[in-house]
């Protein structure tokens, strides 16, 4: 524009600026660069644990510790079956006491391991679940129809090693069934880390502990009788009939009281190490039951391999064993739940060792009938050892009683199993419910 | 704006934290009933498995006698725990053996032999059915639940259980001993199959009597006996 002078763009005009100067005024020193910060701790945050939580982490490593320690044990037993095997090939005892003694320890201190080990991750179990219980029971006809089938077949089954899968079997199925009826019949009350780690416990510590201890007592039984002048010769030989009244009582004291008092303590322990986290009665009962199934089917193993070529009519004789000592387990521990977990709850003492001296008195009464059954006067006698046929395989009559004996424990099971269905399905709460302080303060109920 | 809503405090210990069951039991399930079929394929092929005992006498062997102890007992020592009867030769009295006389004067067995014996069911007894089978200088002895010893005169013993044993007391059992002469073992069967050998042998001089009998505090009932000889 005319008499203005134009202003470059960009460029300050008149004076230029002295140049800043780089350092502050005199007098003031520069800052100093900043360094890092200082690390600042912030105070852990102090997690409170669950009640009960250091109690299962302590179970937890006890589980696994002892787990470890069973695998080692049962290798050593399997080293030595196979070592009796090649001495001797042809023997179902052998392949009994391997069974038992040690794959049952194997495959129980596998599953100890694991399971102990997901405790200390604190990792959570999932809900113990079985096949249909009519499932199971289909594969236990299968399995013993076979047994008597091939026993019609071939009364001579040839070779023990070949025929030791289907014994095993026949005692294992039968026991499961009535593990799947009961925990179905619960609603699947409890988890997988309670229930195989009872039955783990019943097959393995349980089982040792009582042949331990029963032994123990047979021995101090045989000595104090001695001491009273009384011949012990009636507990040299326990599977056959006693022959004088002192042979009577002293085999009712070790067969129907030592083995049931010991039997039905022993079972519920490892279920009552837990059972502060045992939430309801149906879970003490199934995590109960689990130690007596897991007993039963060792002993049963046992009892199935003595008898040699006729294996089947141990197999189908013991076919409701499950039912005792499974329940009698079940039962006793419920009792534990009562007494440590049942504050509060109307007779609870009552209803604790009630039901503890159900599970001996039902194991004493079965027990007892051994004894006693051979004792049994003329005509029934003979009706009661005379046979039946199951196509050419013979079977007592007396073995009849003891199935029916099953039969009655069975309908306990039903029994008891829809009774501590309905009290848990009424004490449990069905949501999480506000407190009544904090339902005022939204207005108070309605 | 509501106020936060206080939840009750657990006081029970935690409930499992899934409440699904998984997999779990429909594999189980298929491995148990995998496991049972396979189990009783296996139980069928047994017999095949077995070491069974042979059939046919070797050639030039002959049949001394074949015996139906429920109809006779010639032959056979009676007398102080040994009786005939309609069930058969009982052995009444433990610790007693019932010798086959002719065997006290002509030898049977010094060249080889084939002992048969068929037992009474256990049950049919008052006591425990333990037989024993006295054949030269070797005895074999079986209890009810299977357990045998098999001896030789040189104290030679072998132990073990029989698993072709009918143990229920409710069926009947056979025995039988062989041996194929010099060089060969002593072979102990159990109804039909292999129980046991031992080393055997036999001279001039050992005796070759044949006697049936019964263990101590036992009992054995004898309802069939078959005796082949190589001599």
């Amino acid at each position: 524009m005319p008499g203005y002078p134009s202003y470059s763009q960009g460029t300050p005009q008149g004076v230029p600026y002295a140049p800043y100067p780089g350092s502050p005024a005199p007098g003031y020193g520069p800052y100093p660069p900043y360094g890092p910060y200082p690390p600042y701790a912030y105070p852990p945050v102090q997690r409170r644990r669950a009640p009960g939580e250091t109690y299962a982490l302590v179970v937890s490593w006890i589980v696994t510790v002892v787990g470890g320690l069973s695998i080692i044990l049962s290798l050593l037993v399997l080293a030595l079956s196979g070592l009796a095997l090649a001495l001797i090939p042809n023997s179902l005892t052998t392949i009994g006491l391997g069974v038992s003694f040690g794959l049952a320890p194997l495959l129980g201190g596998v599953m100890a391991m694991i399971l102990g080990i997901q405790g200390i991750l604190r990792r959570p179990s999932r809900t113990f679940t079985m096949p249909s219980y009519w499932f199971l029971l289909a594969l236990t006809l299968l399995a013993l129809g076979a047994g008597v089938a091939l026993w019609n077949l071939f009364p001579s089954p040839g070779s023990a090693l070949a025929v030791g899968p289907l014994v095993v079997l026949s005692g294992v199925l039968p026991a499961l069934t009535i593990l799947a009826l009961t925990t179905q019949r619960l609603g699947n009350p409890s988890t997988r880390r309670h229930t195989w780690l009872s039955l783990a416990y019943g097959a393995t510590l349980g089982a040792l502990v009582a042949i331990i201890l029963e032994l123990f007592a047979t021995v101090a039984i045989s000595l104090v009788a001695q001491a009273l002048g009384y011949n012990t010769s009636g507990l040299s030989n326990l599977t056959s009939s006693p022959t004088s009244p002192t042979e009577v009582v002293i085999q009712l004291l070790d067969i129907a009281i030592v083995a049931a008092v010991v039997e039905e303590t022993l079972k519920p322990l490892g279920a009552v190490l837990i059972i502060r986290r045992l939430r309801t009665r149906s879970e003490a009962f199934l995590v109960g039951m689990a130690a007596g199934i897991g007993f039963n089917i060792v002993e049963t193993i046992g009892y199935i391999t003595q008898g040699q070529s006729d294996w089947i009519n141990v197999a189908l004789e013991r076919s409701t064993a499950g039912l005792l000592h499974g329940v009698g387990a079940g039962m006793a521990t419920l009792g534990w739940w009562y007494l440590i977990n049942g504050k509060g709850v109307p007779l609870r003492f009552v209803k604790g060792f009630g039901l503890i001296l159900y599970a001996m008195a039902q194991h004493a009464i079965n027990n007892a009938a051994a004894v006693l059954i051979g004792l049994v006067p003329e005509p029934v006698r003979s009706l009661l050892f005379d046979s039946f046929y199951l196509g050419r395989l013979p079977e007592q009559y007396a073995s009849l009683f003891f199935i029916a004996y099953g039969g009655v424990i069975l309908i306990v099971l039903l029994w008891i199993t829809s009774v501590l269905r309905r009290i848990d399905t009424v004490n449990a709460p069905s949501a999480p419910q506000p407190l009544a302080g904090a339902a005022l303060a939204q207005g108070g109920p309605r | 704006m509501t106020a936060p809503t206080e939840i009750r405090p657990q006081s029970a210990p935690p409930a499992p934290a899934s409440r699904r069951g998984g997999w779990f039991a429909p594999v189980f399930g298929l491995v148990i009933a995998i496991a049972t079929v396979a189990a009783i394929g296996l139980a069928a092929i047994g017999p095949l498995l077995g070491e069974g005992a042979p059939s046919a006498l070797p050639s030039g062997w002959t049949t001394v006698f074949d015996t139906d102890l429920t109809t006779t007992t010639t032959g056979w020592e009676t007398g102080v725990g040994c009786s005939s009867g309609p069930e058969g030769l009982f052995v009444s009295e433990g610790e007693t053996l019932c010798a086959y006389t002719p065997s006290q004067q002509t030898d049977y067995l010094g060249q080889g032999f084939r002992l048969d014996v068929t037992l009474a069911p256990a049950a049919s007894l008052e006591r425990s059915q333990v037989p024993v089978l006295l054949v030269g200088s070797a005895a074999f002895g079986i209890g009810q639940d299977g357990g045998f010893t098999l001896t030789t005169v040189g104290s030679n013993k072998v132990s073990g259980n029989a698993f072709n044993w009918h143990a229920n007391g409710l069926a009947a059992n056979t025995i039988r001993l062989e041996w194929n002469g010099p060089q060969t073992p002593l072979v102990a069967y159990t109804n039909g199959y292999k129980a046991t050998e031992i080393d055997f042998s036999m001279s001039a001089a050992s005796s070759h009597t044949l006697k049936l009998g019964a263990d101590t505090d036992a009992q054995a009932l004898y309802t069939h006996v078959t005796l082949a000889s190589a001599g």
